[in-house]
């Protein structure tokens, strides 16, 4: 297993949720529909475990507030930017719950927090120095691109209808054609530096596949190819980056 | 403001990694952890060797990674090391392009060379230099280290970004 493995759980877990709470805020459900708090649930989850795992790769996890001292730290910023993020989902949780209402503000202000937070993450991996594969600018639309990808493809399998949007399809299908490209671009920065570009190469054959797929879900009524489209961009970037944190010196 | 450095004479320098040890003993770190890092003639036959640690840079890269502020910068120049404070995260490792800060396996925190800052304060030398049986590893306010010749180039040593505060009496 690799070093940073729990790193690498977090980034993705925490990427997948601000990914998908981002296409959330700017797709909404109709109103009306049930179970809508189960959306932000997921995502707070999927933070929450995210987070869990972070503290478990600290040697002195008992320390771990004192980790809020340096706001200049990518790790304190992370941390700044998931409280924040988690903060809204949670309270967009129980507002569902509780009283069935939406805030499309509080949505969009934890959407920018959960952007933030990928932003932040590709910051920590930018400025480290003493890992030549990480420390370039392909670092920053890695995480931000891809994780926005990876939840433009899972949200669809909370809002059923919203690849008959036409709108929410088009947008998928560039974003998950960005996402190509910047593992591409990641492919070709790490034969730069004498590290295996093809775990980069499989991920982005796989999330261009993708596109195909959102392209059908866009004119079908059958959910099978919202599901082939989650599964083909997470399995995508998911062995992207674990080949990404395989580069890491500790 | 002072800024104090080490300087390596890598002309005379044998390559017998003494200063190394001497670092690992100081720091009381189990063999295979060196904050200091030092080429062998035993592995490279002929020299120039190199001798580095933490290179105290004007713009450290591991004290803006430290999320912990774990890691601070004297009066002096030197940056220094709490181990209470630490939490083990590794970021100063991974921001460090001299890979100085090195995994304390044993305490679960970090460790990484200050100078011997308070044998320093002490009017003791750090255990490296005083080890160095030629005497080509030395220390210094920056500006008395240019005074006897050194400058920032070394073989093998790349100045980043980061403004090092080591300094190599250059090779003829």
């Amino acid at each position: 297993m690799i070093s940073e493995f729990l790193l690498f759980i977090f980034t993705t877990l925490g990427g997948i949720a601000a990914g998908a709470y981002l296409m959330g805020a700017l797709f909404p459900k109709k109103s009306g529909e049930g179970k809508s708090w189960l959306f932000p649930l997921v995502c707070l989850v999927l933070l929450g475990l995210g987070l869990l795992f972070v503290l478990f790769h600290l040697q002195q996890p008992q320390r771990f507030l004192n980790a809020l001292a340096n706001p200049r730290a990518g790790i304190t910023l992370e941390a700044y930017f998931s409280m924040a993020f988690g903060l809204c989902v949670l309270i967009d949780c129980a507002l569902r719950f509780f009283k069935q209402k939406e805030v499309r503000a509080l949505q969009l202000v934890g959407a920018a927090f959960g952007i933030g937070l990928t932003c932040v993450m590709g910051y920590q991996y930018l400025t480290s120095m003493n890992v030549p594969a990480w420390s370039s600018w392909q670092t920053m639309p890695f995480f931000v691109v891809l994780d926005i990808a990876m939840g433009a493809a899972l949200y669809p399998l909370f809002n059923k209808a919203v690849y008959g949007e036409g709108s929410y399809a088009s947008l998928s299908m560039g974003i998950h054609a960005l996402a190509a490209v910047c593992l591409v671009i990641e492919a070709v920065h790490f034969a730069s530096v004498g590290l295996s570009p093809i775990p980069f190469v499989v991920g982005a054959v796989l999330v261009a596949a993708a596109i195909y797929f959102v392209n059908r879900a866009k004119n079908a009524t059958a959910g099978s190819d919202a599901l082939i489209v989650c599964a083909l961009v997470l399995i995508g970037v998911i062995i992207a980056r674990y080949a990404y944190y395989a580069a890491s010196i500790l | 403001m002072t800024q104090m450095g080490f300087m390596l004479d890598q002309k005379y320098c044998i390559g017998c990694q003494t200063c190394q040890h001497a670092c690992r003993a100081r720091h009381g770190v189990e063999p295979g952890t060196y904050p200091r890092h030092a080429t062998s003639s035993q592995v490279q036959v002929t020299g120039p060797f190199i001798s580095i640690a933490c290179n105290h840079c004007e713009h450290p890269a591991c004290m803006q990674a430290c999320p912990t502020g774990a890691l601070q910068k004297r009066e002096d120049g030197i940056v220094t090391h709490d181990p209470e404070i630490c939490i083990g995260c590794f970021s100063c490792k991974l921001a460090c392009p001299y890979d100085a800060p090195q995994k304390n396996e044993r305490m679960g925190v970090m460790v990484k060379c200050d100078m011997c800052a308070a044998r320093l304060d002490a009017g003791d030398q750090p255990a490296c230099v005083m080890a160095c049986p030629v005497k080509v590893l030395t220390y210094g306010p920056l500006d008395e280290l240019e005074k006897q010749g050194g400058v920032k180039e070394g073989v093998g040593f790349t100045v980043h970004s980061t403004n090092p505060s080591m300094r190599f009496i250059p090779i003829d």
